[in-house]
């Protein structure tokens, strides 16, 4: 994971002032103490934090500065799946891997049942960790 | 349960921007080809290069180092893995995915000579020519004369200066594209040439209105007035 400070510096630079504040504002909260303890975050669990609806594009851009941009990358994406078979609402963390194959494929495979899923993209939602941990609180 | 992949692709793809960014998110996992990858970066480009030439009269007297700068601050905004550096007295722009790579060579295009010179600096210095690496583009910062006339100028001398370019229309206007072959490992390099249009000569003050447009204008309206003055 980058140094706090170099995090906060990098994101000094995105010229749109609502969203380096609100950005800003997310990294603080995801490096404060308390919030290190908790170790995964679903869209939702990001809002929450900065008092944002899981819908706001504004959250989402957040999320994207604070996952994709290198300079400033504090989160790392992974993925629940929600079996359409199986009455879970919370889902279950998905291996990585078996994400990349499904795009690659463009079905995915079912980690229970081997069942081949096409249409993957309605039944997994992305969660998220600090860079360099890989946790399933949500 | 937060929202879906596709709940968050369908709210992407409701500005380029946000296309472009949400597939950047998702590389690690939905991997590009190299081609596509390239496509995505190149579209990037345009879209820093026409927030640039939109305000042409701010970067029409910055050398190709600013202008450079300001580009590549622009694919970091768009999320990009983008570096602008200066060596041996020229800018070039980097941008990097894993072991992907598309090197952007920046020129004032001031003449064809100093075109040239960037062309090859990016052909046979600086493009590596290993798999996922064969990709780059000139981009001619054009101060002094109309942007499609220029890259018409060069894209003729480079026809001429490498026979086996390959010369070809680009995806969209003022870009054309080329192939040559990286020294080192023989490998075809793919190049788009891509003129950003940084022209600023404003006519108000230049040009006023000539003696026979005055007169078409008091003719015309003598005419709209006896019209009126028929009607009532």
């Amino acid at each position: 994971m980058s140094e706090p400070g170099s995090i906060q510096q990098a994101l000094s630079t995105i010229p749109d002032e609502d969203l380096r504040a609100q950005c800003s504002l997310l990294a603080e909260k995801l490096l404060a103490a308390e919030a290190i303890e908790h170790s995964s975050w679903t869209y939702r669990g990001l809002g929450r934090l900065i008092q944002r609806d899981a819908a706001d594009p504004l959250l989402h851009r957040c999320i994207e500065a604070l996952s994709s941009r290198r300079s400033s990358q504090l989160l790392e994406m992974h993925f629940l799946y929600f079996d359409a078979h199986r009455d879970d609402p919370d889902g279950e963390p998905i291996d990585d891997e078996i994400v990349r194959d499904a795009y690659r494929a463009g079905f995915l495979v079912d980690p229970h049942d081997g069942r081949e899923v096409p249409n993957f993209e309605s039944l997994i939602a992305p969660y998220f960790v600090l860079k360099g941990i890989h946790g399933t609180d949500r | 349960m937060g929202p879906t992949v596709e709940e968050l692709r369908r709210e992407a793809q409701k500005t380029a921007v946000g296309r472009l960014h949400w597939a950047i998110q998702l590389w690690n996992f939905d991997r590009p080809t190299y081609e596509a990858w390239v496509e995505l970066v190149e579209d990037a480009v345009l879209f820093q290069i026409r927030l640039v030439a939109q305000s042409k009269s701010n970067f029409h007297v910055l050398g190709e180092d600013q202008i450079s700068r300001v580009i590549d601050i622009g694919l970091k905004n768009l999320n990009l893995d983008s570096s602008a550096m200066y060596i041996n007295g020229n800018t070039d722009i980097t941008i990097r995915f894993d072991t992907y790579c598309w090197l952007g060579e920046a020129k004032l295009a001031l003449d064809n000579s100093k075109i040239l010179h960037g062309y090859d600096q990016l052909t046979s210095r600086y493009a590596s020519g290993m798999t996922g690496q064969t990709s780059g583009g000139m981009l001619l910062y054009v101060t002094r004369d109309n942007a499609q006339v220029t890259l018409d100028s060069w894209r003729a001398a480079l026809a001429v200066q490498v026979p086996n370019c390959d010369h070809r229309d680009g995806r969209v206007p003022l870009t054309f594209c080329s192939s040559d072959v990286c020294q080192s490992t023989g490998q075809a390099l793919q190049i788009t040439h891509f003129a950003v249009p940084l022209l600023h000569d404003p006519q108000e003050a230049k040009r006023g209105l000539s003696e026979a447009a005055k007169a078409a204008g008091r003719a015309a309206r003598k005419t709209a007035r006896a019209k009126r003055a028929g009607k009532t």
